[in-house]
């Protein structure tokens, strides 16, 4: 092990890819204390993050105390099997970034990339399936071809009328689900389901964006860590990536049931 | 020589410049320990779908009607459970140092604090505006904003605004038309104007013009010192 102080200086781990020698900022008395404090920043910004998801939460709770009858149509329209594998895709997406952080610590780098890259494939899943199998038909009324609830709409469904490709198929008195003004499903039965409708709206896809970033996040961790720029005496990057990461595991947790079970 | 973990830093060498590594005293949380985690999480996930369905499967076909608290209080903790392994574990916060905790659970504490607070400006809606009350009852109203106020309207048989209308209408005065009295230092705009025009239809009076809502129209009185 290299003793010399120097950022530049290359180390090698036991995962045989070099990595630098990290010099903590000065104005810290050791990189043990840098480390709390980053942590405790990263901590404060994610009781900021918290609050704002809070407010929806809020929003949810005002609106569906004023006007059950609605919320039970609205929740109604929606697939707890989707929202389950969804689940369970960002569960799993939590463990791997966990067990990157493990990998990093012990430096096995391999490891470490491999798992970033399935918490990556993950986050790219979750928002695929939520566009693909919730929004676009919701929105539209444009089914996915693969999609299995499309077999329960074949009646409804328009022959001939598909989109993109052929890959979206058109089902009639379906779409139109859409926040507030927006709203234009022929067959509603409460007058205030498109309350619920932008409740759903803002709380799914101000996660949505919330993974989108997570993984911009992850992604360069990821670059840093095949640079060697993190090893097992530095590993900050990934944990605070990690931290955003579970938050956005952890507030799906808690959206999941509100949207999709509670009836 | 045993580098003692819970050391923070070397008092004769703290920027590390002799090189040593200080290593950070963080525990590895180890891949058993996360795997367990993630089955707990899996399987209460199952468990909290589990408990929907079968709710709904009940309801259905054996007609066993469950109070709604059931189904919000099991789902809700069971997401609570799911959130603290996470927390704890995945997050690292039973690792860590304790003021870690301390930030989220006050967090959280605000945000009881956030929605207690709300829960208690709609509950007490009734104490400032009447007509807010039977707008604002559990089970809903099915109504709109403007019905509910044109009830309201009805059931008071509002007079005292005839009285105003029709002096209004004898001076042909559509706009900002003030009107004071010892309870109002003003005369009431906006909302209250829908009052009045609701109280206009219950009482299918003929105007000059389309009832403008924007005017300054006073509220029926409804404090106690005028009835």
């Amino acid at each position: 092990m290299s003793t010399v102080n120097s950022t530049h200086e290359h180390q090698s781990s036991g995962g045989g890819v070099p990595y630098k020698k990290y010099k903590h900022a000065h104005h810290w008395r050791s990189q043990s204390e840098e480390f709390d404090a980053v942590k405790l920043g990263f901590w404060l910004f994610l009781a900021t993050e918290v609050l704002l998801f809070g407010g929806i939460f809020c929003a949810y709770a005002i609106f569906r105390m004023m006007h059950p009858e609605a919320w039970k149509e609205g929740s109604s329209a929606l697939d707890w099997r989707w929202g389950g594998l969804n689940t369970v895709v960002l569960l799993l997406s939590s463990y791997t970034m966990a067990a990157s952080i493990f990998a990093v610590q012990t430096g096995q780098f391999a490891r470490a990339k491999r798992n970033l890259l399935i918490t990556l494939f993950c986050g790219c899943l979750f928002v695929a399936i939520k566009m693909t199998f919730e929004y676009i038909p919701k929105w539209s009324g444009f089914f996915f071809i693969l999609d299995p609830s499309l077999a329960t709409y074949k009646a409804a469904a328009v022959e001939g009328k598909t989109a993109f490709m052929g890959l979206f198929q058109y089902v009639e008195g379906y779409g139109g689900k859409r926040p507030g003004e927006l709203f234009t499903h022929p067959f509603a039965k409460d007058p205030n389901v498109p309350m619920w409708w932008s409740v759903y709206y803002s709380g799914t896809a101000l996660h949505a964006l919330h993974v989108i970033i997570g993984m911009i996040l992850i992604a360069r961790v990821y670059i840093k860590l095949g640079k060697g720029h993190y090893g097992p005496t530095y590993y900050s990057g990934v944990e605070i990536a990690g931290l955003y990461w579970h938050l956005v595991d952890l507030i799906w947790i808690f959206l999941f049931p509100l949207l999709y079970l509670i009836h | 020589m045993a580098h003692a973990p819970a050391k923070q830093f070397d008092e004769l060498d703290p920027h590390g410049a002799a090189g040593h590594g200080q290593h950070a005293s963080h525990v590895i949380v180890g891949p058993f320990t996360l795997r367990t985690v993630l089955a707990l999480l899996l399987f209460f996930t199952v468990l909290t779908v589990g408990q929907a369905q079968l709710e709904v499967f009940l309801s259905h076909a054996l007609d066993i009607e469950f109070p709604r608290w059931v189904n919000i209080v099991f789902c809700m903790g069971i997401a609570v459970v799911k959130a603290l392994l996470v927390m704890g574990y995945f997050m690292q916060l039973k690792y860590d140092n304790p003021i870690n905790s301390v930030v989220m659970a006050f967090t959280f504490l605000g945000l009881g604090l956030f929605l207690g607070f709300t829960a208690l400006d709609l509950g007490g809606r009734g104490s400032v505006y009447e007509w807010k009350v039977n707008y604002q009852v559990p089970g809903g109203t099915k109504n709109t904003i403007d019905n509910a106020k044109k009830d309201f309207a009805k059931d008071r048989s509002i007079q005292e605004v005839d009285r105003i209308r029709a002096i209004i209408k004898h001076e042909h005065h559509e706009d900002h038309v003030v009107t004071s009295s010892p309870q109002r230092s003003r005369g009431k705009t906006g909302l209250s104007g829908a009052l009045d025009a609701a109280a206009q239809d219950a009482h299918s009076h003929d105007t000059h013009g389309t009832p403008d809502t924007h005017d300054a129209k006073p509220e029926p009185a409804a404090t106690p010192a005028a009835h």
